[in-house]
């Protein structure tokens, strides 16, 4: 048998889905961050049944990516029960969501969690009545204790039920239903997605349009706005008959929230959140990394050596093993440590105030407050970054594209800590930080201006303030870290392997020879420099690490100027995104804005490298 | 001269005399027109000919009763269908200006009626004023000619939705939050010239300035003032 979740975001779905599956899976605070369903294992009585747990939506008839990926599972595939998860502090408008369900025609019960939370805040629910208007079993849960949770796969068993809960949606849209069902002999619910714009058949759908039309030009509105307004009436209507109004405290996280969402001191307090993340990062990332890569080195990559291997795979076993540990000493100090941070952020519900107070200023560069969290997401690793961008319009995710792109992820972060605030000093680092941020700023203000298409405007549902649990935290950061180690990691080390080749047969050192000049002439960079940056295309960090292994020294000080050292820092940090990165646009958004977004930033590289050095000379 | 240019002609200087300027008609109906000063000197000579104004001795122009209500009802068609065009259909004010611009010499007196009869049946709202046939008053171009929205309220007002005009994206969304016609919404916080935050069903949800212009809504009156 086969059973699926469906609910809100945000309603507690997925805590559920882990405490009936044991699997683990992310618990978000952030509207819509399960994108891929997921699926896992019931035993009950010796029975195994198949659970799957969806992405939280609003709505089954909507048209984001999740919406349309639930519905044609629900249309296509056979699920045995549907488990409605509902959340009881926001009853009429989870209710909404029901309403759908129900006309989906397949067996149900509603599971209406947080109960405790609502009648804390005064909302006395009585499920009985629910249970009795509906047609179906209602359990009441409070998922976070696992109150209850035991009786829902009993009941999706035995008492699944098809609720006939029809909404008469007036008489326009009821005759309108009428004549498709009669004219492509569709059903009443195919019917109903028609008209709404959604489904399938070229017939139907051109039946549907011409009706529509008609029925907007009357009421001035769309059937999809008076289906939804009827439905929305419905779900008042029960919600007004099973909700006693009690008396309740008020919710905790009023008072806190008035400040955090005032300008003053709400922009502040972003501020110096976002700042401290960064430092904390950047102090316990460089700590870390230092110690790993010097444990990896004495520990795997030197008996390596001792092997006594062929050149060729000596130098293959290297570039693999460097790749390896490069990914450690990131992913780990740099990457892990910033998820875990942002994670908190998330599950505190405090990123959707950041958002709401960033949304003029991201206005300015071409987005709006929602594409705020996948610009921070961009500072761990470039990679989730541009996966999570999805949510925003075409115009949106161009822009976006190319000032992810730009936000110094953790690799570049290593160059920075390593080459500039190591051997030129703390203000350098931070003076390239600034570089960056600005030219991220202007890049956003020019694109705002070319970018074709239409930009869409936040909206947004606030999650409430909650304490962050620990063990959530820690899910959901490893959950944004498996996408680095899943993603980026494979390609990076075919990559070095990739490189290590073309180092071993000597086109390398031939591609050295032939740029050499232009690296002396423009950038003032020793000829060993460009192979490094070079490097710095397939991973970022690397390019760091290749120029100490090129100069011969891990003092960089000793060998190259601190101009020298500052611009090779400020170039690779510009300069083209990482190979991952690049493959992630490609697979995102096409050929044309990866190629797009590459030779910017390769420009952007090349022409501050070239302004430092002349400006640098003068001086 | 053909008959939409003398329309446009008289329609400028009503426009311009809302404007409270008396002097100076000449250069300005130049400007309105773009036609340089001798060919607007000709052309009001040749509408002073047909009777429909006079030009006075300091250049500035009156109108005579004819011209002032052929002027009159083209002005009342521009607003109407420039409402219609920016309200109804969603397009941006400096199109839909154009658009009237075109369409007022055409169409007749009873279909632009008839398209404010639709406006005003609907229980749109014009800043207060039902917006309906009689309706000839305000500053041009009729910038003014819109419906309440979110974006025109403050904190702690408490609004009732009553329609959604046409936008890219978010417009399903805001409807399955359950921001639909007959809800009642109350901004919960809004920041200066910023996004706003709504309470809806319960929930809070945070909408851009765009979006917040967008829902046409009426404020609920304050149980105190009742």
């Amino acid at each position: 048998m086969k059973f699926a979740l469906v609910g809100n975001p945000n309603v507690g779905k997925s805590l559920i889905f882990n405490q009936l599956t044991g699997i683990g899976v992310e618990i978000s605070n952030f509207p819509g961050t399960t994108i891929d369903m997921l699926s896992g294992n019931v035993c009950y009585q010796r029975e195994r049944f198949e659970l799957i747990d969806f992405p939280g939506i609003y709505s089954l008839e909507g048209s984001s990516e999740e919406e349309e990926q639930v519905r044609s599972y629900l249309r296509t595939n056979d699920v045995d029960a549907l488990i409605v998860v509902l959340d009881a502090t926001k009853l009429e408008r989870n209710l909404y969501l029901l309403i759908q369900a129900a006309e989906y025609k397949i067996p149900l019960i509603t599971v209406v969690n947080v109960a405790d939370e609502a009648e804390k805040s005064g909302i006395i629910i009585d499920y009985d009545k629910l249970s009795s208007i509906l047609g179906c079993k209602v359990i009441p849960t409070v998922a976070v204790e696992g109150k209850n949770i035991d009786q829902i796969i009993p009941a999706a068993m035995q008492d699944a039920v098809v609720i006939d809960l029809e909404v008469p949606y007036g008489k326009h849209i009821e005759a309108a239903i009428r004549s498709l069902v009669k004219l492509t002999g569709c059903s009443r619910m195919d019917a109903l997605l028609a008209l709404q714009g959604t489904g399938g058949e070229k017939e139907l759908m051109e039946a549907a349009e011409t009706i529509g039309s008609e029925i907007e030009e009357e009421h001035q509105m769309s059937a999809h706005q008076i289906i939804a307004t009827n439905r929305h009436n419905e779900a008042r209507r029960i919600a007004g008959e099973v909700i006693e109004a009690g008396k309740g405290s008020k919710r905790l996280s009023f008072d806190i929230d008035s400040l955090l969402t005032r300008v003053i001191p709400g922009v502040p307090i972003l501020a110096a959140v976002l700042f401290f993340t960064l430092l904390a990062v950047f102090i316990i990332g460089s700590f870390l990394e230092e110690t790993i890569v010097e444990l990896f080195e004495a520990l795997i990559i030197e008996p390596m050596y001792s092997l006594g291997l062929s050149p060729f795979w000596e130098k293959m076993a290297f570039s693999f093993l460097i790749a390896v540990e490069a990914g450690l000493g990131i992913a780990f100090p740099f990457v892990f440590t910033f998820y875990i941070l942002v994670s908190l952020l998330e599950d505190s519900g405090y990123m959707t105030r950041g958002a709401f107070l960033a949304d003029r200023a991201m206005h300015r560069i071409g987005m709006h407050g929602q594409a705020l969290i996948p610009m921070i997401l961009g500072f761990g690793c470039n990679v989730p970054a541009i996966m999570s961008i999805r949510q925003l319009s075409k115009r949106e995710r161009v822009i976006a594209s190319f000032l992810i792109t730009m936000v110094p992820c953790s690799a570049r972060t290593v160059i920075i800590a390593g080459i500039v605030a190591a051997f030129v000093g703390i203000t350098a680092a931070f003076s390239v930080y600034l570089l960056v941020f600005v030219l991220i700023v202007l890049t956003g203000l020019v694109l705002t201006r070319f970018a074709p298409g239409e930009r869409y405007g936040m909206v947004l549902e606030m999650s409430p303030l909650r304490k962050p649990r620990i063990d959530q935290t820690l899910k959901r950061a490893w959950l944004h870290m498996k996408e680095f180690l899943f993603i980026a990691m494979p390609l990076l080390l075919v990559s070095s392997v990739f490189l290590g080749m073309l180092d071993y047969y000597g086109i390398l050192a031939e591609f050295q020879r032939l740029f050499a000049p232009f690296m002396e002439q423009v950038l003032g960079l020793p000829d060993y420099a460009s192979t490094a940056l070079i490097f710095g295309i397939f991973r970022k960090e690397m390019a760091f690490e290749t120029l100490a292994v090129l100069a011969g020294t891990a003092d960089l000080g000793a060998v190259m100027a601190q101009s020298q050292l500052y611009i090779f820092a400020v170039v690779s940090v510009l300069f083209v995104p990482c190979v991952s990165t690049i493959a992630v646009l490609y697979k995102e958004m096409g050929l044309k804005i990866a190629a797009l977004v590459s030779f910017y930033t390769l420009g952007l590289g090349m022409i501050f490298g070239a302004l430092l050095n002349a400006i640098f000379k003068i001086l | 001269m053909d008959q939409s240019e003398r329309e446009d002609y008289l329609e400028a200087v009503i426009m311009h005399s809302a404007e409270g300027k008396g002097a100076g008609t000449i250069s300005f109906l130049s400007g309105v027109m773009e036609r340089d000063a001798d060919q607007v000197g000709e052309d009001l000579r040749y509408l002073e000919n047909e009777g429909d104004l006079v030009i006075e001795e300091d250049g500035s122009v009156s109108l005579t009763e004819e011209g002032r209500s052929t002027g009159e009802s083209v002005l009342k068609k521009h607003r109407i269908l420039e409402c219609f065009f920016t309200e109804m259909l969603g397009m941006d004010p400096d199109t839909a200006s154009k658009e009237a611009c075109e369409i007022e010499h055409a169409a007749s007196e009873e279909t632009v009626n008839k398209i404010g009869n639709l406006l005003s049946g609907s229980g749109l709202r014009c800043r207060g004023r039902r917006y309906g046939p009689g309706f000839i008053e305000g500053n041009f171009p009729g910038r003014q000619c819109r419906f309440d929205v979110i974006d025109d309220f403050s904190e702690g007002d408490r609004l009732k939705v009553v329609g959604m005009r046409h936008g890219p994206g978010g417009g399903r969304r805001l409807i399955d939050l359950g921001i639909v016609p007959g809800e009642e919404i109350k901004i919960v916080r809004r920041l200066p010239g910023r996004s706003i935050i709504l309470s809806v069903k319960g929930s809070e949800v945070a909408i851009s300035r765009e979006i917040a212009g967008r829902v046409m809504v009426e404020k609920i009156p304050d149980k105190d003032s009742l």
